[in-house]
């Protein structure tokens, strides 16, 4: 008897294990970007035969940016060549400002909203496919790119650029993107000329620069710049207005701001560097509109010999990008904040500057998604393993 | 000797029984001589379109600035102003005295060091040594020569550097001197010690021809005379290889002046004009030779009117070159007929 109850039981707990096997098997619908699966907390949901996605994890994917506006119930999606915005509830929806219809409602499931899979292929410049024996949604945005683009400008945003362009080209057979590390300067006239289709940047752009080529620009990230001296100098810590009297040599001796009696020693960028650009607007003229360094500054040409400069000079004092700073210099802390990138991120830090990019007029569909890239979750990690400040 | 011009005389006659193998010659020879013709035809007009493209480009820069360019001396604050400027208002106005100052007086200085040091070395390779240590210094000679130029700016920044700053400076002169200037190593100083090892292979390559040319009957003449050896090198051998010293000398100024990265890497690289109020600091001022300058400044050179800057840098330093290539001409001539050998 007893042995005879057992089976049963067992029969029964293996029907059930199989049948919420079989239900779960049913509720999952995976999404899959660029070859990537991506972890949602609502999965998708098929809806008169029409698969319903959850809009902001697709759309982050793809390095837009998501905003919710809880009163008017709008949901506002941002990539660097569309503007998109849904109500929740209704079948209208607005693309660049262009009033377009949806198949179904975008609503609301499980604090998620949900628009039709359609929606995304047909107006963000996605392939999508959905295959129904795996369920699975493939999408490709990042992995469905051809053609060439040619990027110029910054150094400090080169190497991001190249990181960036390694990846999609590992992705995409037609495609080919050249990069160049020529300065900020030559990055926005270089895009405003035709010469590249995007320019980097790695201070903000010039009022006069945007109208005379007609650029438009998108920020890819943030970077902090750290003032450096000599590990062995006792001075940890500056303000900011004795980094403006020194770098305008108004202070002359490291006594005068805590440390031994011997001179200081300026050391700057050569002109036209980005680096040079933002840090006389953070840093000088945002004290004094007039003030220039001084002239007994030295100049170097990168940030990397600005750092050796400083490194070799027990003396000097020097300024470099935030992914520049290793245990050879020590970084000063400005009105007692630590240079991280935590407190940069935080905007408790001094010297933040935008890094940028521009195109002459609206991006083309490539350039734009070389651009959304950086705002990607896979561009966040190769902004952080340069140490720049992501878009977070 | 004999059988030789024998067939000299022989061979054209040979061809030219059969006339078309003669024409056939005739016409490679022509054509040959029309090829070589054209290449070396090319080769002078690329010469003569490189000097107009940067006469070209530098043009507006002497347009606009006149005689100022070598006479005032502005540089550092004239480029931060240009690249400041509105792109249709361009700054055109340059003075480039403080950087031909800190080119000329880093080559003299190298110069000053290099000339005694390679004669001298040169006389020794030539005169004074035989077997195994001459051929050590004509080896250490030629390797010295073809060592790049980067490498010199390392070493000028590992070792010269730090033993200016060990040696001849201390905080007070230090913090006296900030005013004007940083004195921390990198200096004319510096420039022209590298630029003296850069160049004193030159010297001495170029002085050993000269030696070895002067014929063998002075030095019996002299030693014959009585003359001791030593007194035979100086009133004697020198002298008569004085115009092939000379053309080292100067081909050796021209290529200090020409010298940018050892240069950008060791002199200081801002453009300061060095004054003698300020005593043996003169020596420590940074400069920023010509050919420095382009290499540093092109940062900027998206700006036309920096890009047409470091143009007339350019030109200055093909003048400058082209000058001395004259004057070697001119005092070899010069010195050949005060010898009468012309």
């Amino acid at each position: 008897m007893t042995s005879r109850k057992v089976f049963v039981m067992l029969g029964l707990v293996f029907l059930l294990v199989c049948s919420m096997a079989s239900v779960s098997l049913a509720a999952d619908i995976c999404i899959v970007i660029d070859g990537k699966q991506v972890a949602t907390d609502v999965a998708p949901v098929l809806e008169d035969n029409r698969t319903l996605v959850p809009v902001r994890v697709i759309a982050e994917g793809f390095g837009a940016r998501v905003g919710w506006d809880g009163a008017k119930q709008e949901v506002k999606i941002k990539t660097a060549a569309n503007d998109i915005v849904l109500t929740i509830g209704s079948k209208n929806v607005t693309v660049n400002g262009v009033r377009k219809t949806l198949e179904v409602p975008a609503k609301i499931i499980g604090g998620r909203t949900m628009i039709p899979l359609r929606f995304v292929s047909d107006n963000l410049g996605a392939e999508i496919n959905y295959d129904s024996s795996s369920r699975t949604v493939n999408v490709k945005y990042f992995s469905n790119m051809a053609g060439t683009l040619k990027i110029g400008g910054s150094t400090t945003v080169q190497p991001i650029s190249e990181k960036i362009a390694l990846e999609l080209m590992k992705m995409n057979k037609g495609l080919s993107i050249t990069t160049a590390g020529t300065g900020s300067g030559d990055g926005i006239k270089g895009a405003g000329e035709g010469r590249y289709h995007i320019g980097n940047s790695s201070r903000a752009i010039k009022e006069a620069e945007i109208k005379e080529y007609g650029l438009v620009e998108h920020q890819v990230g943030s970077d902090g710049i750290a003032v450096i001296v000599h590990p062995s100098n006792t001075v940890s810590g500056l303000t900011r207005q004795q980094v403006f009297d020194i770098y305008t040599g108004k202070i002359r001796n490291w006594k005068e701001v805590g440390g031994k009696n011997a001179p200081i020693f300026v050391q700057t960028r050569e002109e036209g560097a980005g680096t040079l650009g933002a840090f006389v607007e953070l840093a000088i003229q945002a004290i004094d509109k007039n003030a220039k360094i001084t002239p007994t500054a030295a100049p170097h040409g990168s940030n990397g010999l600005v750092k050796q400069a400083v490194a070799r000079g027990e003396n000097n004092i020097g300024f470099i990008s935030f992914g520049y700073i290793d245990s050879s210099v020590k970084a000063l802390k400005i009105d007692g904040v630590e240079a991280t990138a935590e407190n940069a991120l935080a905007g408790k830090f001094a010297y933040v500057r935008p890094l940028v990019v521009v195109t002459k007029g609206a991006p083309t569909p490539l350039a734009a998604k070389f651009i959304d890239y950086h705002t990607s979750p896979q561009g966040f990690k190769i902004l952080e393993e340069e140490n720049y400040l992501p878009m977070k | 000797m004999a059988k030789i011009f024998f067939e000299d005389v022989v061979k054209p006659t040979v061809f030219s029984k059969t006339k078309i193998s003669f024409n056939l010659s005739a016409l490679y020879d022509k054509l040959w001589e029309y090829a070589i013709f054209s290449l070396a035809a090319t080769g002078a007009i690329i010469i003569v379109l490189i000097f107009v493209f940067i006469f070209m480009k530098a043009w507006p820069v002497f347009q606009a600035s006149g005689l100022k360019v070598i006479t005032t001396s502005n540089f550092e604050e004239q480029i931060r102003h240009a690249y400041f400027a509105p792109l249709d208002e361009q700054l055109w106005e340059f003075g480039l005295l403080s950087l031909i100052v800190g080119s000329l007086t880093t080559a003299l200085g190298a110069l000053f060091i290099a000339v005694p040091a390679g004669v001298g070395t040169a006389v020794i390779i030539c005169e004074m040594s035989s077997g195994l240590l001459k051929r050590f210094l004509e080896a250490a000679t030629r390797l010295l020569a073809a060592i790049p130029s980067v490498i010199y700016g390392l070493v000028g920044l590992m070792v010269v550097i730090p033993l200016i700053s060990d040696r001849l400076l201390n905080v007070e002169l230090q913090i006296k001197y900030l005013e004007y200037f940083q004195l921390n190593g990198y200096s004319m100083l510096a420039g022209i010690i590298v630029l003296s090892f850069m160049i004193v292979p030159l010297v001495i390559a170029l002085s050993v021809d000269a030696i070895n040319a002067v014929p063998r009957k002075y030095r019996e003449a002299s030693l014959a005379l009585g003359i001791t050896k030593w007194r035979t090198i100086i009133k004697v051998v020198i002298p008569a290889a004085k115009s092939g010293i000379l053309a080292g000398v100067i081909l050796a100024a021209g290529r200090g002046i020409g010298e940018a990265i050892a240069l950008s890497m060791v002199s200081g690289a801002s453009a300061n004009m060095p004054s003698l109020r300020h005593g043996f600091v003169f020596f420590l001022t940074p400069v920023l030779p010509l050919a420095s300058a382009i290499i540093n400044k092109s940062q900027a050179i998206s700006v036309p009117s920096i890009e047409a800057a470091l143009f007339s840098c350019g030109v200055i330093l093909l003048v400058i070159c082209a000058f001395l290539s004259i004057s070697t001409r001119i005092v070899e001539s010069a010195v050949r007929r005060r010898q009468g050998l012309d």
